[in-house]
């Protein structure tokens, strides 16, 4: 009895961070989450911090082109969940908040309707989005070409 | 001799109880239902000094970061962890016999586990040893491409160059899938140092603070981490790690004089804050 309460006493915390860092380091592999998050302590290890990853959403235009959707601000918060940790729920979440919104089209991007200048309002118009595709980029860094290049992590 | 004096009157305990709660105080979280509860316990073990004593101040503290944290614990930095895990250390040996010396041993571990981690990734991770990370850091991050601009190795037009071009690949409609950044052969030879000595040093840590005590070469794992720490945290934007780190360094050290190097250590990352890199930038 007194063992084990000298075994915790001395070994509690230390065992928590490896089950922690132990969970972080499969999160990582498995989930795309970026291994400078999740407690695993791998920051400053790799460019590939969350500040990385990046959205781009797109859906069709009447004609039956791809055309991207850009995010306004005020869907910052729901755009960095992704970021942080990117699974089918928060994808989910974020499409629900997309389409949630009133958009306009012009200039052959789509922009929310509060975004518009009032100066050039006349060059948008509105514009009912049914369905989006939120695709999930990254930019990494190649030393050998010193070219940042964008690549696709994964698309709902 | 003075001097002396004054070191061999400090008791350890109470030291390094009272600079966690202090630092706790100051820098808990930015969220108001952390912050709160967190300033208020740590005011209160600061006032009454024998509420530092108690368990349930660390056990509360330890309740509220866990639960706190859960909300967006993939977004938390990796020395809020830390912060959980030291409390759970100082909770635990409050139930010892022996206080520091069982302290001692959870520093150590700690302290070893976190560089071991650190370490790991850094080999794993990919882009670290081919030089990419600190090439792309220095480059593009104004707080680290200060000092850089000091050495005159490269100039606050080409940084701003470089953050375009990444927020153009990010930002653009129809965008390229690649785009070139500008460096010196200067900046990759800064580079390349500082990839393997970050490495090496790390290494060292994790291995002398893991190693029994009983083994010789033991007996510098201070220097290296002092090292680490006035050299690192001058750099990287995380004062807050490396203050934590110097509250642990304390309380495994052995020696009064170490445990001086340390409390002074935490003073300078409370300086380290202003973001040295990023008012050279300015």
């Amino acid at each position: 009895m007194r063992k084990k309460k000298v075994f915790l006493i001395r070994y509690a915390a230390a065992i928590v961070l490896l089950i922690i860092a132990a969970v972080q380091f499969g999160l990582v592999k498995t989930l795309h989450i970026s291994p400078w998050k999740g407690g695993g302590f791998g920051m400053f290890s790799t460019v590939g911090s969350q500040n990385s990853y990046f959205i781009r959403v797109y859906t069709n235009s009447p004609s039956g082109e791809k055309i991207r959707i850009f995010i306004p601000e005020k869907l910052g918060a729901e755009e960095q969940e992704i970021f942080y940790l990117p699974v089918r729920n928060n994808f989910i979440k974020f499409k629900k908040d997309v389409l949630k919104e009133k958009w306009v089209i012009g200039n052959n991007k789509i922009i929310e309707l509060d975004s518009v200048d009032t100066c050039c309002s006349n060059q948008y118009k509105p514009i009912t989005i049914i369905d989006v595709t939120i695709e999930l980029w990254q930019y990494k860094f190649n030393i050998n070409t010193s070219k940042v290049y964008s690549t696709l992590l994964s698309e709902y | 001799m003075m001097k002396n004096s004054f070191f061999n009157k400090i008791n350890i305990k109470q030291l390094v109880l009272t600079i966690t709660l202090l630092f706790f105080l100051m820098n808990s979280s930015k969220d108001v239902y952390i912050q709160l509860p967190v300033s208020i316990i740590c005011l209160a073990a600061l006032i009454f000094p024998d509420f530092k004593l108690l368990k349930i101040t660390w056990l509360c503290l330890i309740l509220i970061f866990s639960i706190g944290n859960t909300f967006h614990y993939f977004e938390l930095d990796n020395h809020k962890f830390l912060y959980i895990y030291w409390c759970i250390a100082i909770f635990a040996c409050l139930f010892s016999d022996n206080f520091e010396n069982d302290l001692k041993i959870n520093a150590k571990l700690l302290i070893g586990f976190v560089f071991a981690f650190a370490s790991l990734w850094k080999i794993i991770s990919g882009d670290y040893l081919n030089n990419s990370f600190f090439v792309f850091t220095s480059i593009t991050d104004g707080r680290i491409a200060g000092f850089f601009g000091l050495l005159h190795l490269l100039s606050k037009e080409t940084i701003m160059q470089n953050r375009n071009a990444v927020n153009y690949l990010v930002n653009e409609s129809q965008p390229p899938y690649q785009i070139g950044l500008l460096y010196t052969s200067g900046i990759y030879r800064i580079a390349q140092f500082l990839t393997y000595f970050g490495l090496l040093i790390e290494i060292i840590i994790s291995v002398l603070f893991l190693l029994p005590d009983k083994i010789s070469v033991t007996k510098y794992r201070d220097y290296a981490l002092i090292v680490f720490l006035f050299f690192t945290y001058l750099v990287a934007p995380v004062w807050e790690f490396g203050s934590i780190l110097s509250i642990i360094g304390l309380a495994q050290t052995d020696s009064k004089k170490k445990s001086a190097i340390y409390v002074l250590l935490f003073l300078i990352m409370q300086i380290y804050r202003i973001h040295i890199g990023r008012f050279l930038f300015l």
